[in-house]
Order: C-alpha cells, then sequence, then structure tokens
C-alpha cells in the first residue's frame, strides 16, 4: 500500500524541515490502511514544507480534518503520510460589518459558528458533527447538510482561498470581498476534490446576520408524493425557507426515541402501523415573516393528508436540526453511508429506489438529494447487490450515487461513471499533482 | 493552408450566409463595449452547438484562434481578437430550451438575452437573479465567460451562484456537460472552474440556470444626502444592523448633476450623494426593513429619503441609475471606466483616495456603484483630443486600482480582467498564483484555441499600452 518511501527518511526530513511528527499512525488508517508517519504543523509555512518533503520522496498524503468523512472515496492507491491539519485552527479575521471571515484550514465548523454568533452572524453551512469537522475537510468533501437548500453548496460561500499544491507552493485565488473575477477561480478546484489538488490552507467565506427568529413545521404522511406536493405549494410563493427535508418514521424516531408511528385512524385494533414519512421544513428571518411562513406550511400540509402536525419555535427549532444534520452520524462515522441526488421532481422516486434497508433516509426535498445510512448491526446482507440495484435505479432516474463506506465494498465503485469531462478532470490532476502523491487513487474514476 | 480555405470550410459548417470576411463586414466586430480594437480575419456564426463546436474544430486545424462572442457589452475587450482570427457570435443560439417551474430550473443557448429567461420564466412567477445593468442586451453566454454581476448580486451572489450547469464546446471540438440539473454531482467543479474563465478555455453552447420566485413584495428607496461621508457610513450601517438588501446602489454628485439635467430624475442639484436601497420579500418583513432602512439613513443625516413600492415609481428610482453612465456622456466626450472592489466597510477611505487622485491628475472621476458589495465603478472624464488627457487618465486609473488592492480588495468586481486590466494582475497575483491559473489551459487542452491574449500579463509596458488607448464613447447604450 505504500510508495517505496521508507519511514525513518520521511520522519527525518520532516523533523529537519522543523515539522512536528506525530506519535500515532494507527489512528490515522483509511480503509485499513496506516500512515507511516503523521505530521502536525502548525502554520502555512509548516504545511508547504511538509508537501515539499512529500513531494521530494514522492509520499502519498492524506491530507486530514476531522475524520468525519473517512467513507468517502476510493480506498488509497497508496498512503504513506497523513497531513494533520488541525495545528491550523484559527479564525484569521472576522469583518462583522464586511459579512466576511477568514478561518485557517484545520479550524472546526463548530469553533468558527462561535466566532461568528458573537457578532449574531453565522456560516449556513450544517454539514453533520460540526465539533469535529473541519473548514477544510468540509470543503473538500464539497457537501453540506438541510441548509443547501437556501444556500447552495458550500462552494456557493467561498469568495477567496489559500491552498497549498503537491509540491507545498502556496497559491492564492479571490480574496475577501463578496464580489471579485480576478483571475480564474482556482478556490472551485478544490471545493469537493477531497484534497487531490490541493490542500485548503486557509478559505475566505461570506457569512450573513443570524436570523432573528425561526420555526419549524414537522408533520407525517403515509404519501412522500404527497409531502413533495405539499413542498412545492409553499416554494412557489417565496417563502423564507432555509430547509425541507423528508425523513423516515425511523429517522424520526432516532430524534425523538420511544415514538412510534401510529396506526391508521380507523384501522382494527392491532393493525400494522402504514410506513411513512415526515415532511420537515425550516423558516427563519424576521419574526412577521417566520409566524406567515409557519401556517402555510401547516396549511398546506393538512390539506395535503398529513396525519400530524407539530411545530416547534427558536431554540427547540434549531436543536431538532442538529440532530437532522447529524441523522447517521450520531454515534460517530457511519459505517456505510450513501447520497444520492437526482432532478428534484425525482424526489419520491430517489426514497423509493431506497427503500426500507437504510436505517435513516432523509431527502433534502427542493434539491433532489437524498441521504441514507445504516448502523453497524443494520447493514444490508449483501450490500454490493443492494447498490448496484440503487445506482442503477438511481441512473434511470438522471441521476448519481455517492458510496460512503468505511471498508471498501468488493465489486461497488464509490463514485459511480465521472461523466463526459473525464478526460479534463485526469488533465488537472496532471497539472496540479504530476507526480500522484495527494490522495492518489480515492477520487472519482481513479483519480 | 490559407485564409480562402478557413472561409470555406467555416462556410460548409455554417452555411455561407453566417461567414463574413469582407473588410467592411468584419469592421462591427472590431470592438466591444471596453476599449481596444482588434479586426478578427472571419466572422462564423453557428446556429447549433453542433455548428459551433465545429467552427472550433475547424480553427483549430488552421491554427487560429476562436473569440465567442455575445451581445458585445463587456467592458474589458473580452470579445475583442486581439490575435485575428475566427470570431463567433453566439447570438443565433437564441432558444429558451426549457422553463422547468417544478425544479425551478431553465434551460437555455448562450445566446439568450439575460432579462429574456426571466421574461420567459415570469408565467410561472419564476426570475433570473443575476442583472447585470446591460441586462436588456448582454447574453447569458456572455454573462458565464465574465460571472456578471449586477446591482441585486448583494442578496443573490453573482452568476456562477446560479448557473447549475454547462453545455460546453472543448478545443478538441467535443461538446460535454458540466454540472448539470442536478443539485449535487461527484467530481471537480469544472462549471465553476469554466465561468468568469472569460471565453478563454471552452465555449459554452448550453446554460441550465437557476430560477426563484418572483418577491411578493419589493420597496425601493432613495436617500439624499450632504455629505459623501455620511452616504458611505450608512451603506455600512444597514449592514451591521442585521439588513441585507437586495441592492444598495451609490452616486456621487458629480453623477448626479450629469443624471438629473438629462433625466430630471428629481434629486437635489446640491445633493453630496445618493443611495438607492431596495428590500424584497414578503410584505410583512419587508415593510419592516424598509422602516429600519429609512431610519438608519435619517440617523446618518439623510435629508430626505423617497420610497416606492410600485412598481411604476420604482422604476422611476431607478432611472437616474440606470441611464447615469449614457449621461455622462454630457460632461466629457471620453471615460475609463474602472470595476474595482473594497471591502464595503473601506468604501469611505476609497473615495476620499479617488478624489485626491481626480485632483492629482485634473481629471473628473464619477462614481456611481453597487456600494453594498463595495464594487466601485469610477469613471475617468476625459477628452483625447486635449493635451495628455488619455495619458492621466491611464494613470489615474492605475492609481485607483492601486488603492482598491491597497484597501484589501480586487481590481475587478464583474467585468473581467480582458485586455484592459491584465498589466495589473501582478498588483493581485504572485507569479505563482498566476502560473497555477495558467496550468487551467493545458488541462482544458485549450492552447491558443480560445480567446488568447487575455488575462495573463503580456509584459506590454505602459508605453505600449498607450498604443490601444482608452477610447471609448460615451452612449445611452453604456452600461454599469
Amino acid at each position: 500500500m505504500s510508495s517505496n518511501v521508507s519511514t525513518a527518511d520521511l520522519r527525518q526530513q520532516l523533523e529537519n524541515a522543523g515539522v512536528v511528527v506525530g506519535a500515532d499512525p494507527s489512528s490515522y488508517a483509511i480503509a485499513n490502511a496506516v500512515p507511516l508517519a503523521v505530521a502536525l504543523p502548525r502554520t502555512e509555512e509548516e504545511v508547504s514544507a511538509v508537501l515539499a518533503v512529500a513531494s521530494r520522496l514522492g509520499a502519498a498524503v492524506a491530507p486530514w480534518g476531522g475524520g468525519t468523512r473517512l467513507g468517502l472515496g476510493n480506498p488509497p492507491a497508496r498512503y504513506d503520510l497523513a497531513l494533520d491539519m488541525r495545528g491550523l485552527g484559527r479564525v484569521v479575521v472576522h469583518e462583522p460589518s464586511d459579512l466576511t471571515v477568514t478561518v485557517q484550514g484545520g479550524c472546526t465548523l463548530a469553533a468558527l459558528q462561535e466566532t461568528l454568533a458573537q457578532a449574531r452572524q453565522w456560516l449556513p453551512l450544517d454539514p453533520p458533527l460540526p465539533d469535529r469537522a473541519t473548514v477544510g475537510g468540509v470543503l473538500a468533501t464539497g457537501v453540506g447538510g438541510p441548509l443547501g437548500a437556501a444556500f447552495g453548496l458550500p462552494r456557493e460561500m467561498v469568495i477567496g482561498m489559500r491552498a497549498a499544491l503537491a509540491d507545498g507552493t502556496i497559491v492564492k485565488s479571490g480574496g475577501n470581498v463578496v464580489k471579485n473575477v480576478t483571475g480564474f477561480a482556482l478556490d472551485r478546484l478544490h471545493v469537493g476534490g477531497l484534497g487531490t489538488l490541493g490542500v485548503i490552507v486557509e478559505a475566505t467565506f461570506k457569512v450573513l446576520p443570524l436570523p432573528r427568529t425561526e420555526a419549524t413545521v414537522a408533520a407525517r404522511f403515509t404519501d412522500a408524493a404527497a409531502a413533495v406536493a405539499a413542498t412545492t405549494a409553499v416554494e412557489a410563493i417565496g417563502f423564507p425557507t432555509l430547509a425541507v427535508e423528508l425523513v423516515s418514521d425511523a429517522a424520526w424516531t432516532v430524534m425523538h426515541p420511544g415514538w412510534t408511528p401510529p396506526p391508521p385512524p380507523d384501522a382494527e385494533e392491532g393493525a400494522e402501523a402504514v410506513p411513512g414519512h415526515w415532511l420537515i421544513s425550516r423558516s427563519a428571518g424576521r419574526p412577521s415573516g417566520v409566524a406567515r411562513a409557519r401556517d402555510a406550511w401547516a396549511a398546506a400540509c393538512e390539506s395535503n393528508d398529513a396525519t400530524e402536525v407539530e411545530w416547534l419555535e427558536d431554540a427547540e427549532s434549531s436543536a431538532l436540526w442538529g440532530r437532522i444534520t447529524d441523522l447517521g452520524w450520531g454515534d460517530g462515522t457511519p459505517l456505510l453511508a450513501v447520497r444520492t441526488a437526482a432532478p428534484p421532481s425525482k424526489g419520491a422516486e430517489l426514497l423509493a429506489a431506497l427503500g426500507d434497508s437504510p436505517s435513516v433516509v432523509a431527502l433534502s426535498v427542493t434539491r433532489g438529494v437524498a441521504r441514507a445510512a445504516w448502523g453497524a448491526s443494520e447493514l444490508p446482507d449483501d450490500p454490493a447487490a443492494y447498490l448496484g440495484e440503487l445506482r442503477d435505479a438511481v441512473t434511470a432516474l438522471g441521476g448519481s450515487l455517492v458510496v460512503e463506506s468505511v471498508a471498501p465494498i468488493e465489486g461497488v465503485d464509490p463514485w459511480g461513471p465521472p461523466g463526459e469531462a473525464y478526460e479534463v478532470m485526469r488533465g488537472l490532476k496532471d497539472q496540479y499533482d504530476p507526480k500522484g502523491i495527494l490522495n492518489p487513487g480515492r477520487f472519482i474514476g481513479g483519480i | 493552408m490559407s485564409i480562402g480555405t478557413l472561409v470555406r470550410e467555416l462556410q460548409q459548417a455554417v452555411g455561407s450566409r453566417y461567414v463574413l470576411s469582407r473588410p467592411e463586414e468584419l469592421l462591427v466586430y472590431e470592438y466591444d463595449g471596453a476599449v481596444e480594437r482588434a479586426l478578427p480575419n472571419v466572422v462564423a456564426v453557428p446556429g447549433t452547438a453542433e455548428q459551433a463546436a465545429r467552427v472550433v474544430s475547424i480553427a483549430r486545424r488552421h491554427g487560429v484562434p476562436v473569440v465567442p462572442r455575445g451581445a458585445g457589452t463587456g467592458l474589458s475587450g473580452g470579445a475583442i481578437a486581439i490575435r485575428g482570427g475566427v470570431l463567433m457570435p453566439m447570438t443565433r443560439l437564441n432558444r429558451v430550451l426549457e422553463i422547468n417551474p417544478e425544479e425551478r430550473m431553465a434551460v437555455v443557448e448562450p445566446g439568450v438575452v439575460n432579462i429574456d429567461i426571466s421574461k420567459a420564466a415570469a408565467p410561472y412567477g419564476l426570475r433570473y437573479a443575476p442583472d447585470p445593468s446591460s441586462q436588456k442586451a448582454c447574453t447569458i453566454g456572455g454573462n458565464v465567460a465574465e460571472n456578471a454581476g449586477g446591482p441585486h448580486c448583494l442578496a443573490y451572489g453573482v452568476t456562477t451562484n446560479h448557473v447549475m450547469g454547462m453545455e460546453v464546446a472543448l478545443a478538441d471540438g467535443a461538446l460535454v456537460w458540466v454540472g448539470g440539473r442536478q443539485h449535487e454531482l461527484p467530481g471537480y467543479d469544472l462549471r465553476g472552474v469554466l465561468i468568469g474563465s472569460e471565453g478563454t478555455l471552452a465555449v459554452t453552447t448550453k446554460v441550465a440556470v437557476r430560477l426563484q420566485p418572483v418577491p411578493e413584495a419589493v420597496t425601493t428607496m432613495l436617500a439624499i444626502f450632504q455629505d459623501e461621508d455620511n452616504a458611505s457610513a450608512a451603506v455600512s450601517a444597514i449592514v451591521a444592523a442585521g439588513i441585507v438588501p437586495a441592492a444598495i446602489e451609490m452616486m456621487d454628485r458629480l453623477t448626479i448633476q450629469a443624471v438629473e439635467p438629462a433625466i430630471h430624475a428629481g434629486y437635489p442639484p446640491d445633493a453630496a450623494a445618493v443611495l438607492l436601497v431596495e428590500v424584497e420579500g414578503l410584505r410583512e418583513p419587508v415593510e419592516e426593513e424598509a422602516l429600519e432602512v429609512q431610519e438608519v439613513c435619517y440617523r446618518h443625516h439623510a435629508t430626505e429619503v423617497r420610497v416606492a413600492e410600485d412598481p411604476t415609481l420604482r422604476e422611476r428610482l431607478w432611472a437616474g441609475r440606470k441611464t447615469a453612465l449614457g449621461a455622462l456622456g454630457r460632461l466629457a466626450p471620453n471615460y475609463y471606466l474602472l470595476d474595482g472592489v473594497v471591502p464595503r466597510t473601506r468604501i469611505m477611505e476609497a473615495l476620499r483616495r479617488i478624489r485626491e487622485i481626480s485632483g492629482e491628475y485634473s481629471l473628473p472621476i464619477a462614481n456611481v456603484f453597487h456600494a453594498g458589495d463595495g464594487n466601485l465603478h469610477p469613471c475617468i472624464l476625459f477628452d483625447e483630443r486635449v493635451g495628455d488627457q488619455l495619458r492621466r487618465s491611464k494613470e489615474a486609473g492605475a492609481a485607483v486600482l492601486r488603492t482598491c488592492i491597497d484597501l484589501g480588495g480586487a481590481l475587478s468586481g464583474e467585468h473581467g480582467v480582458g485586455l484592459e486590466k491584465q498589466e495589473y494582475m501582478d498588483l493581485s497575483f504572485t507569479e505563482a498564483d498566476m502560473d497555477a491559473m495558467a496550468r487551467l489551459n493545458p488541462a482544458f487542452g485549450a492552447g491558443d484555441t480560445f480567446n488568447p491574449g487575455k488575462i495573463f500579463p503580456t509584459g506590454a509596458s505602459c508605453v505600449e499600452l498607450l498604443q490601444h488607448p482608452a477610447i471609448a464613447r460615451l452612449g445611452v447604450d453604456a452600461f454599469v
């Protein structure tokens, strides 16, 4: 699994460059591969030095953040050095009046939000496990959580970046102004690039004022298509919706232990409950707008035959969304998870394709993005067969499927086919990492 | 191969009516909204994506560049065939292919005019958000190339935040989709890299855009100030109050003096600055935000705040802003329009420094700009026929751009680098930064095929630059 790199050489050269070398490579395993060494840089210069050493030795490097998305990607083709970025954990500068913040790649999302909250601002980005997930890691995986419904992918919030290329060169793109078209948008390469073209050392974001108030309406439907119809009705008006998730009964139970689906109202005693989904919508902003949005959601749910409707305000609402964000990740990184996206009108079909195998399922209704995860004891009997069928079904819907599995599954390509522009993607890798030392083999199409 | 062969092959590809090569025909394509001029060798106007791809292949085989062109409203020279070759207007590709209200997206051809997307979406209560001031003329393909902005980008972001995917023709003539109609797609974000690459890496042949609901209520306010610093301070104070309006625009005294006699927008002639602030969304919060904005403006010594809620009255408040650049033509025959950005908290300093530069170079500079996101548009007014005004205008422009960078800003907020600012790139970026940017070209296999000679410094000295002077004349169709 490793290159022809000697551990002693690697450690020696890192130490010569003034970089702290970690004691425990085994805690940095990826798909059972353990690196020869761990580098613990504390500054941009040290990150640069680590990569210069790795580049010189041809050592394969895996940039490391909070380790919350370890299931993402192929097993590494080679793995010599873990580059733990958490030593670069500072918020560099927050300018509340400019609505911008610059933060180091190793800073956790929670720490960043805490700083922003002091000025009543936030970065509307909600991947699982924000206490552990780092800014660099979240950007490298390129996906957020339910808030994507209102704010899009993490890439939409990035206005500038400093990244270390494979040879250690630090490259800047963008800046710290919210509007900037000077030069190519190189930051776009690294957001969603899984650390295969460079290492995110620092990122600048545009941020927003925290909403003054928020409310959540949760309604249970036995027909997923009716929930989608309710969403379409409300969303046509332009309410201040932050997120709309349709989650399985099982997911609702995870968040509300003790809750069990009710039997149909007119059923005889002892009748089986009909499986259902909960449509959970989050509205935020000024109280007057939120009140109207909340009422509109409740009305739309009722008129589309929701069987139960609940609502939550402010702290209760945001706490529920923390749990929705962490669905599947509540006990740490799940052994198996999938993320699947299709044109948003195919949401109900996506849920049907996922079936009842996953422990939890959540569909971001307006985006057509569904995520599902399995608990350790609930894995599908034949994961390869299940995932193969799922991919076929999703492909037929015009969508894609990404499998996150902590242990590689024989016969399953975690990314699926790389699409029409694969040659350009390959070309980017050749240009930015010609020696192939950054997360080799882990990205789409074996990049 | 001769130019004759090239022309014949292009005629076969797009039809002979759509190939122009006579000098008087080419002249029309010599310039765009910017300052430089250059003649292409031939103009080929494709009618389909496949024809566009064929034009690219033919040009490549002949070793000549292809310069894609939209409406030619760009202000940085993006559509100028500075090294000759084939100029390829995309304006026949002007069909709206699909409006999908359920998925809130549309697929359009690159030659569709920006505002026509919103018009096509209007029956469904939807719109396309980015609104460059030239939106009645500029095309979505050009918007993609330049990552265009506009007044309402303060709240909604720029082109890249609203384009889900594109079909593009690569230099080898292959048509490929980058991004698509789904909201997440594994793989590198080629879409994001291509948007704003100024037509140098590929040519866009289809665009999938996000649509958003037309807001229920819109309120426009015009706040009049007797002191420019107070207006600048009000901009920061509005944001500090936790309000992110859809737009905050500013015009300074010189602009007001040009606009008022031309448009009769009702600005007091002695006003030092006006702010146009627009808030939109649900009725109730919009009413509250509008009151808060007025309160902030009065607290910063606005002498008057006019408020308009219905479309006709709102349009009247916007009229002065939208025609400002054309109106400046009353003050001087030539202008040099800049596009620098500063953090919005530094606007006051930037404007002061621009006033000083105006004094140092003895040239009037008008400011009409997107204050909410710090995107300045200093407009240096001069008369090329008089003395060394042309040279001074260039030097003053350089000083303004340096000021923006010194204040932590950027060279260009929405117009692009093109030919206009390429020699200033090193103010913002190191050699290593630019080297990394340049590596995109081989990754896309672009070579010199697309729009060569743009963005990156060519090493031309200032003297050489003056051979391509900023001779742009202001007309009613000038936008910013």
